[in-house]
């Protein structure tokens, strides 16, 4: 025999539960994690000393214990976690059970079970990968649990077909799915989606006011925000407009309900398709300066939701059209609101905006004036051992000199409003690495950004980067960074799940119809010129066809020889005839003395003796067994 | 020539079937083809059903001599080899033969001999010569042991260890015959008169030439596949404790070219190979102490129906 199922049996169960497992493990809180692991130690000290660790009443006790706790944490708005824990809890008891032929069973089912319902969490391409390793596993753990209760029903041949025939049709599948996939039906909404918030980490989003002095500290998280498709830039215009502050309640900025779009100022135009993460930056970003918003389907979004929250939690996907420009013309804002100091301004802020304001009559000298200012103070830009409290802002401008781009902007805009110059808050994101292989920027949570914009009469709005005047400048705002192999493999990964996400996660039914409309375009507009440009194309599928076929013909080129079509048109005929069936084990010569007919007589005669004889059929012979094929056997009465 | 040798073993076998020996039909080929590949039949069976008779009739119609032994816990090796006699006459020892040096030699009861005795038979069996005091003596060509045992009676017999059964080509038994065959064989009486008068149809030249022909049988590529992965099969099965030979691959190969070429043929097919398994094998496997009950024979059917037989 030589087949040892037991170590098989072990070894594929462990597999499955460590797939099945592993899966969930990234997103469950501590104690399903430490149950499963105790389950699997538990499981393999047992194996070796051939004699379980826990009695089994008590192991079903301790699951039940668990499965109560967590069935009682489940409600409408946290479903995920506590189904997801307790089936690790039980996966853990199975690993830690003793091992039958139902354990291994069980443990199996419920290996998949949390493979599933990890794709609750994420549903990425890792998950189709554990999928398809899943799946085989789970076809060759039945087959040995069946093979064990019936011994030598399975040998080694027999296990290799197997394991061919179990990974070959998830292969196939995979090979398939492609095909089916852009037809099969979907529904208006991604199906699986309405739940996934229920775990995972999300970025958090543009806040609705700059604040500066909140925190000590700002969040320098890398999670993706979203991605631009667009062709690559010059790195100093990576501003990704997001909404405007103007209003002051204090010294916080408050987020604008609504940017109109001014007269469209020329430049060089740049589409870019943005996919936002779930969370994402919580309304639309577009490139600095954006024009158009239009959605999925080709439908403009109007300016006044621009800066409206966006409606639900999932990816989105949409389309800009901007121009690339530093100063935007637009018609005199209210002058008024927009140079109003807030009471709480700090004294020497005042003082310094009075002494800028004496600098020149002329706008433009005054923000010449501010910016000279900015540059020569020293500012370093920082993101922790910030100044808090009420007096912030004085500190940063006056003492410390450290902060981050919200003190930057906010001490700017204000000083610029001071000087008698209109200014306002810009929100977005600054910077973004470009992934050559997916042709994105991906813009992470860490590069969110606040810059300031001046209006000078003439002119219109000047997108000053106060930022960018601090003396780390360079380096602390997204250099250039060195790319080692592991940020390459980082920028690879990133390609692959950017991929999945655009072609599978977010493929819904307006995406089909979409397919379907283009589809039927093409169709009407369809010319006969068009099929000779297809011809070269169709001459390389044939040419490619036929060197499989030839490759086929030439790696098993008995298949195809004559003898074999012989042969099968041979057991045809008898089944028809003679009624033997044609997967029937029966030699030649079986057949021959079986039917007793002497057409097959002479068939069987000069087929073996080319077979066994081990000599190619000569032309003549091949005729004659030809001539009896065609001519039929028929049955001699007896 | 090989076409004629060929015809006249058919005609000697018709004949044998026809006249003599119905219902022994398997019995006789097998003996056949033992003796055209040059090994030695085992029958396994009870007394009275004919064994002897075969024997006869194989070396009455070959025209070979025949030599009985029968064998009882008294028999000596010299029994059998035969002896040297001093003749005072002469002033000297004389060899007299003894029934081994014959070409069909019958071997009743091979299991009542004791130990020595079995082994000095098999020797010369295996050997085909015998060495009494120092001078070696050849056997006759062709030379075909038919040794029979009983399977039933275990008192006072010493059974052939597996080494010694692996000197035997082929172990068959022959059965009870057909009803109204048996019928007719009681109104007839024996038959053991008639062989007296058969034709002589061969001779030993002619079952030599036969023998060499028979060597050069065709055995194909696809055919030799076939028969290892029976070999193997019986060597991997669950029941089995030790399988098939590599000595007993050869003896299948050569039994299926005599097979085929009393079939007529000058290249073997599965089929040869597939009929002549079960006697060709059954004697040499060694079960397992707990399926030591089970029916060998049935066993070898089942491993080699598992196995396709090669079609193209």
């Amino acid at each position: 025999m030589g087949l040892d199922l037991s170590r098989l049996i072990t070894l594929s169960g462990y597999l499955c539960a460590l797939l099945g497992g592993g899966s969930l493990f990234p997103y469950l809180p501590l104690t399903p994690r430490l149950v499963f692991l105790a389950g699997l130690a538990a499981g393999l000290a047992a194996q070796r000393r051939h004699h379980p660790l826990i009695p089994h009443l008590l192991l079903t006790a301790g699951s039940l214990l668990l499965f109560f706790w967590y069935a009682v944490q489940f409600n409408r708005h946290n479903p995920a976690l506590p189904v997801a824990s307790i089936l690790m809890i039980l996966l853990g008891s199975r690993l830690a059970d003793e091992k039958t032929p139902r354990t291994w069973l069980q443990t199996c089912a419920i290996a998949l079970f949390c493979l599933s319902a990890s794709s609750l969490f994420d549903l990425g391409p890792r998950f189709l990968l554990l999928l398809a390793l899943m799946m085989p596993l789970l076809a060759l753990m039945l087959v040995l649990l069946t093979a064990k209760s019936h011994p030598g029903s399975l040998d080694h041949t027999g296990l290799k077909r197997l394991v061919a025939v179990g990974f070959g049709i998830p292969a196939a599948a995979l090979l398939l799915t492609p095909l089916f996939f852009p037809i099969l039906p979907r529904t208006q909404l991604p199906l699986w989606q309405f739940i996934q918030q229920a775990g995972g980490t999300q970025p958090a989003g543009l806040p609705d006011t700059v604040t500066p002095g909140s925190s000590a500290q700002v969040s320098t998280s890398d999670l993706p925000v979203f991605r631009a498709e667009m062709p690559r830039i010059d790195p100093h215009q990576l501003y990704w407009r997001g909404p405007t502050f103007s209003r002051l309640h204090g010294l916080q900025w408050l987020k604008d309900t609504a940017s109109p779009p001014a007269a469209t100022p020329l430049g060089q135009q740049v589409r870019q398709i943005i996919t936002m993460e779930p969370g994402g930056a919580r309304s639309l970003i577009g490139l600095d300066l954006p024009l158009a918003f239009t959605d999925q389907r080709g439908a403009t979004i109007p300016p006044i939701n621009w800066s409206r929250p966006l409606p639900s939690p999932r990816r989105i996907r949409y389309e800009v059209r901007s121009v690339s420009v530093d100063t935007r013309p637009a018609p005199a804002p209210d002058r008024a609101l927009l140079t109003r100091l807030p009471a709480e301004t700090p004294l020497r802020l005042r003082q310094l905006s009075a002494r800028l304001q004496n600098a020149g009559t002329n706008a433009q000298a005054r923000l010449d004036a501010l910016e000279r200012w900015f540059r020569t103070a020293g500012f370093r830009y920082s993101r922790s051992d910030l100044p808090t409290g009420d007096n912030a802002l004085d500190s940063f401008l006056f003492v410390s000199h450290r902060g981050h781009c919200e003190f930057f902007a906010s001490g700017f805009a204000l000083l610029a409003r001071g000087a008698g110059l209109p200014a306002r808050l810009v929100g977005g994101y600054y910077g973004g690495e470009y992934n050559d292989l997916g042709g994105y920027y991906r813009v992470g949570e860490a590069r969110a950004h606040v810059w300031v914009e001046v209006w000078i009469g003439g002119k219109g709005w000047i997108r000053v980067d106060p930022s960018g005047f601090a003396v780390n400048a360079d380096s602390a705002l997204g250099g250039t960074r060195h790319r080692t192999l592991l940020t390459r493999i980082g920028l690879l990964l990133d390609a692959l799940d950017y991929t999945w996400n655009t072609a599978v996660i977010t493929y819904d039914l307006s995406r089909q119809l979409q397919l379907a409309d283009n589809l039927h375009t093409r169709f009407r507009t369809f010319h006969l010129h068009d099929l000779t440009r297809l011809l070269p194309a169709a001459g390389l599928l044939a040419a490619a066809i036929g060197m499989l076929w030839l490759y086929l013909r030439l790696r098993h080129g008995n298949r195809f020889d004559r003898r074999v079509r012989l042969l099968r048109r041979f057991r045809r005929q008898l089944e028809k005839s003679h009624a033997i069936p044609r997967a029937a084990p029966l030699g030649m010569f079986d057949i021959a003395q079986q039917t007793n007919c002497p057409q097959i007589d002479a068939f069987v005669a000069i087929y073996a003796r080319s077979l066994y004889r081990e000599c190619d059929l000569t032309r003549g012979e091949y005729r004659q067994l030809n001539r009896l094929l065609r001519a039929g056997f028929r049955r001699t009465v007896p | 020539m090989q076409q004629e040798t060929g015809s006249q073993i058919h005609e000697t076998l018709d004949h044998l079937n026809r006249q003599v020996l119905q219902g022994k039909q398997e019995a006789l080929r097998l003996a056949m083809v033992a003796m055209l590949s040059g090994g030695h039949l085992l029958i396994e069976d009870l007394p009275g059903l004919g064994k002897t008779t075969l024997a006869l009739a194989l070396a009455g119609s070959t025209g070979l001599g025949l030599g009985r032994i029968q064998c009882t816990s008294d028999l000596l090796p010299s029994d059998i080899t035969g002896l040297s006699v001093f003749r005072r006459d002469e002033g000297q020892f004389v060899f007299l033969p003894g029934p081994i040096f014959n070409h069909i030699v019958l071997v009743d009861e091979i299991n009542r001999a004791m130990p020595r005795t079995q082994s000095a038979l098999l020797e010369a069996m295996e050997e085909h010569r015998v060495t009494v005091e120092g001078t070696t003596h050849p056997l006759p060509e062709p030379f075909l042991v038919i040794a029979t045992q009983n399977p039933i009676e275990q008192t006072g017999t010493y059974p052939l260890p597996e080494s010694q059964l692996d000197r035997f080509l082929l172990c068959t038994g022959i059965g009870y015959p057909p009803t109204e065959l048996e019928k007719a064989i009681i109104t007839d009486g024996g038959i053991r008169e008639r062989l007296e008068g058969l034709p002589r149809l061969l001779d030993a030249r002619s079952l030599l030439v036969a023998r060499r022909d028979a060597a050069q049988t065709h055995l194909a590529g696809n055919v030799v596949e076939y028969l290892h992965r029976f070999v193997l099969a019986t060597r991997s099965h669950p029941a089995v404790l030790t399988g098939l030979s590599t000595r007993a691959a050869i003896g299948l190969a050569q039994a299926a070219r005599a097979a085929a070429y009393l079939a007529g043929r000058d290249y073997v097919v599965p089929e040869d190979v597939r009929d002549l398994a079960v006697a060709c094998s059954s004697h040499r496997l060694l079960l397992r102490p707990e399926h030591e009950t089970r029916d060998r024979r049935e066993l070898i059917r089942s491993i080699i129906g598992e196995i396709a037989l090669p079609l193209t």
